[in-house]
């Protein structure tokens, strides 16, 4: 696998393990599980979208991206707030 | 004589009728008893539940006599707690390093809990329920956005919406991911107009029968952590509880165990985040005081779920424990008095054996890398150090 991609860290396991999951339009094609300190502030802490680049299978290089982070969660959240309702609003 | 009619419900007080206000049903077991005092605090009269003549005491004025009216008969006469008809079934379905529970009603209603791993994108799942003849899901929960928990929602709800009956309402905390798994799982609640219903504490599910479904957790305003605001759900079906956490961490727990005590009581407990040390910290499980944990994680976790700081304190309080990793799919089943666990695999159920056959905690930090994709070493932007080991 090689080139660069789009990766989502997912979650943090244990505070320890970064999942990384990389896409490709629109779709989830691979998961890393690296050391969480190797991520790039402030996806350490906050998560985010990153610009993930692989060579041989490796990563060499993973970059944080502030823009395409803050659109997606803006998209997210406005999907998310167009779809649902509170349950103790249901009228049933 | 002067008679005073008191009343557990609620209306308005008069100078003879007493309510109490409660609109839940209080005067119901054996043991309950009802005490009229005077304004000095001396007892006029005891009337003990399901004792129909009712004690005059020595003391007091002894000229009012106490009466239940008709809303309070009624109450009599229901079910007591234990008397629930019919059978509730939880399949802990073995999906590897991930989540996923059906639960179904002795009212035919099914309830899936999390779907497992993005990478079966609910395959495991769909197979399950197939093999069990569903083609309806009532309830779909995600307990949180994490794509080990919700990796199969969006092929379970495009399954069943195409080929089955559909989904009756999916159910979310209301903290969304930035993966594209949670992404594709909104497409999909949009595209078959599935109804989506965030819930908080204070919540009950609306499932059919004598099961009852209280939402614990979240509270109304989420903070953005995805874990920390998993769905925590605690079921009654007659003398049965169950209480499922999610992926909540210990801090957490303390905070429940603070604000509900007692009301997290359970018998049968699904652990927290596969068994991590993040979660099932001893304050949480001394209130809970499971008999039965169940636990969800891959044999080979690539996290060491389940931790054995966790399945230590298991052993301590002697807690039957079940793993999806040893014991394949688990399924409980109660009457609302009896409960049976049957497994895919035979394993004992001894904690100390469970522990036994993890990874001990040396051999699981050295496990990462645990791919052969990570641990670049000309890297940039990021801290060069191959892997650093952790501990």
């Amino acid at each position: 696998m090689d080139g660069t991609y789009t990766g989502v860290v997912d979650r943090i396991e244990d505070g320890e393990i970064a999942v990384i999951l990389l896409e490709e339009d629109g779709q989830v094609i691979e998961q890393l599980d690296v050391a969480a300190d190797r991520l790039p502030e402030p996806a350490r802490t906050d998560g985010g979208v990153l610009s993930v680049t692989l060579e041989d299978g490796e990563i060499v290089s993973m970059e944080y991206r502030p823009e395409t982070t803050r659109d997606r969660r803006e998209s997210t959240q406005e999907k998310l707030d167009r779809l649902s309702k509170r349950l103790s609003d249901r009228e049933e | 004589m002067e008679t005073v009619r008191v009343t557990t419900g609620e209306g308005e007080t008069t100078e003879t009728e007493l309510y109490w206000g409660y609109n839940v049903n209080i005067w119901r077991g054996d043991g309950d008893v009802v005490r009229l005092v005077d304004a000095e605090g001396q007892v006029v009269m005891e009337h003990g539940y399901g004792d129909m003549e009712g004690t005059e005491s020595d003391g007091g004025t002894g000229d009012e006599t106490a009466d239940t009216d008709d809303e309070t008969d009624n109450e009599t006469d229901g079910d007591t707690q234990s008397t629930v008809d019919g059978e509730l079934e939880i399949h802990h379905i073995d999906v590897g390093q991930g989540d996923s529970t059906l639960i179904i009603t002795p009212a035919n209603e099914t309830v899936l809990i999390d779907s497992g791993d993005w990478r079966q994108d609910g395959s495991a799942v769909i197979d399950y329920l197939e093999a069990q003849g569903i083609d309806r899901i009532d309830h779909l929960v995600a307990t949180h956005a994490d794509a080990d928990h919700i990796g199969g929602h969006a092929a379970v709800i495009e399954h069943f919406e195409r080929t089955g009956e559909g989904i009756g309402a999916a159910y979310d905390s209301g903290v969304p991911s930035d993966s594209a798994t949670y992404n594709n799982y909104l497409d999909a609640v949009d595209e078959h107009d599935v109804e989506l219903l965030l819930v908080e504490r204070g919540d009950e599910l609306p499932i059919e029968g004598d099961v009852s479904t209280q939402v614990l957790h979240p509270p109304a305003e989420t903070g953005s952590d995805v874990n920390e605001n998993s769905i925590v759900l605690a079921f009654e079906f007659g003398d049965f509880e169950y209480v499922t956490t999610g992926d909540i961490d210990t801090d957490v727990e303390q905070q429940l165990v603070e604000e509900l005590g007692s009301d997290l009581e359970g018998g049968v407990y699904k652990v927290g985040h596969h068994g991590s040390s993040t979660s099932s910290s001893e304050a949480l499980l001394d209130t809970m005081a499971p008999e039965t944990a169940i636990i969800s994680s891959a044999y080979d976790s690539q996290y060491g779920h389940p931790n054995d700081v966790v399945l230590e304190r298991f052993v301590e309080r002697d807690i039957e424990t079940y793993w999806t990793g040893v014991h394949g799919d688990i399924v409980v089943r109660t009457d609302g008095t009896a409960t049976a666990v049957e497994t895919e695999e035979s394993f004992s159920t001894a904690p100390e054996d469970i522990l036994e056959e993890t990874p001990d905690a040396d051999e699981t930090t050295s496990r990462l890398p645990p791919s052969p994709l990570v641990a670049g070493d000309v890297a940039s932007g990021i801290d060069g150090a191959v892997a650093p080991a952790l501990g």
